[in-house]
């Protein structure tokens, strides 16, 4: 078995993730400013990626990405970047198809908040901004955590998208899922299922950790009026 | 002194009403609001507060305006100094007591003065979920009271106590009544703790308007000292509907 693949999805969750974390979080933040109108919207459009199969998604990404277009040829042309068949481009690819995981735990996070937790921090002063950082966010890590692990685990297991805009170059591309679809294909099933444990075990952790975080959420949350 | 003079259309159960509260509060330290159900009385402090915007008015502290419709002044609620007791008291469950206590003042010495203040000095590193209702208001007063506010605003903070608790929590009102310069204006439902608390009263009435009592010298709530916002003297029905008047009330004079 090699340890490239393994190496490859680790690495290509853990970008993916963290850039959508970064994306997600003043986006989520901002969305509930919205209307109820405009936030519906918002919804329907950000199921989109769960709803479309990953390889349909995969494939007009790898059209959009193609130097023959006019994104991928503005990218090479410009600034020099191509991103079909690389690494970068499997993860904007994940970014997409994983962006509904992330975004809508965190934007429920800020929806459910008490808003009276909110009032009471501007009512002692502190700014929009440090209410976010000391109130908000802390309340609602549970909903973050959510969204990050399961992230996490969807793209280390993603097979479609990152398939059909990142190929299979070994080193480069072949992740986990990849690889086994490969040794499937040559019959190694011996490899198959040491890559597809893999897998399973970062599943059976994420929803371990998950139900960790939910319990632990449920007994910090208790709002006893007596 | 303290100069309301807000209006605010409000939707109630008998359809819209026209939140109109016009007070002067000079003197007086501890101020009850009163009311039925809906008639605006959170609506009232959420204003104050400026948590809600007024449709038109005034609101004068000292010599600094919060709002003014006409001049479009509105004081955003951080800037506004003032301390705001929830009804559901809206501790951070992420924070102990004290955390919560230092997030409005980062001074340790103020905090731990409010801790014996408000005897939390054992719950000190407890988190909220770890406290019982009574403790958890006294630890939200205290945050409110950690900046010292011109104004504490307080929701019917006593509405989901037992008499046990309610009666500690009307002696801490006395401890700050007498170690602060606060104004301390509380909503309540309970008339009889209105009358013992209160230096002077807002009684909102279902059309949206407020009648205010002051206690008098011999500090009495008197009657006679009602002011109406407007029109002719009417029934003031919470008032006069008191099952249980204290003897240091003057109720001889029946209006209407």
């Amino acid at each position: 078995m090699e340890l490239e693949p393994i190496i490859l999805s680790l690495k290509l969750s853990g970008v993916t993730t963290v850039l959508l974390f970064l994306i997600c979080l003043p986006l989520a933040s901002l969305i509930i400013s919205f209307g109820k109108r405009s936030r519906a919207m918002i919804d329907a459009f950000s199921f989109l990626p769960m709803i479309l199969p990953p390889t349909v998604l995969g494939f007009y990404l790898l059209m959009c990405f193609s130097p023959y277009n006019f994104a991928g040829k503005f990218l090479q042309e410009s600034l020099g970047i191509s991103l079909v068949f690389t690494f970068w481009g499997m993860v904007i690819a994940s970014c997409v198809f994983s962006f509904p995981l992330m975004l809508l735990p965190i934007k429920n996070g800020f929806e459910n908040i008490d808003q009276s937790l909110i009032e009471a921090s501007y009512t002692l002063g502190k700014s929009k901004l440090q209410t976010l950082f000391h109130v908000i966010l802390p309340n609602i890590k549970s909903h973050i955590a959510l969204g990050v692990l399961i992230t996490f685990a969807h793209t280390m297991g993603e097979f479609g998208a990152v398939l059909m805009v990142g190929g299979n170059i070994p080193g480069e591309t072949k992740v986990l899922s990849i690889a086994l679809f490969e040794k499937v294909e040559e019959l190694n099933y011996s490899t198959a299922h040491a890559y597809a444990l893999v897998l399973v075990l970062t599943s059976i952790l994420v929803i371990s950790v998950i139900l960790i975080i939910n319990s632990k959420s449920k007994k910090g949350v208790d709002y006893d009026l007596h | 002194m303290i100069s309301i003079d807000l209006k605010k259309i409000i939707l109630t159960s008998g359809g819209k009403t026209l939140l109109n509260i016009k007070a002067d509060i000079n003197d007086e330290r501890v101020i009850g609001v009163i009311g039925n159900s809906g008639v605006g009385k959170t609506t009232l402090l959420r204003m104050v507060a400026g948590l809600s915007d007024p449709d038109c008015g005034l609101l004068q502290v000292e010599n600094e305006v919060w709002y003014d419709g006409e001049k479009k002044i509105n004081v955003k609620t951080q800037h506004r100094n003032i301390g705001f007791v929830f009804q559901q008291y809206t501790v951070f469950p992420n924070k102990t007591v004290y955390q919560n206590i230092l997030y409005a003042n980062s001074s340790h010495k103020v905090a731990d003065d409010l801790l014996k203040l408000m005897r939390l000095e054992k719950f000190k590193d407890l988190l909220p979920n770890k406290l019982s209702g009574g403790q958890k208001q006294r630890v939200a007063i205290a945050r409110a009271l950690a900046r010292n506010p011109k104004i504490l605003l307080m929701d019917e903070p006593f509405s989901s106590l037992d008499k046990e608790n309610k009666t500690h929590m009307y002696k801490h009102i006395e401890v700050i009544k007498e170690n602060t310069d606060s104004k301390i204006f509380f909503v309540s439902h309970d008339i009889e703790e209105v009358q013992h608390l209160s230096d002077m009263v807002l009684a909102i009435e279902e059309n949206g308007e407020a009648a205010i009592y002051r206690r008098n010298r011999n500090n009495e709530m008197d009657i006679n000292s009602v002011d109406l916002p407007s029109g002719p003297k009417q029934p003031i029905k919470l008032f006069l509907s008191m099952d249980k008047v204290q003897s240091g009330f003057s109720r001889d004079v029946h209006l209407n």
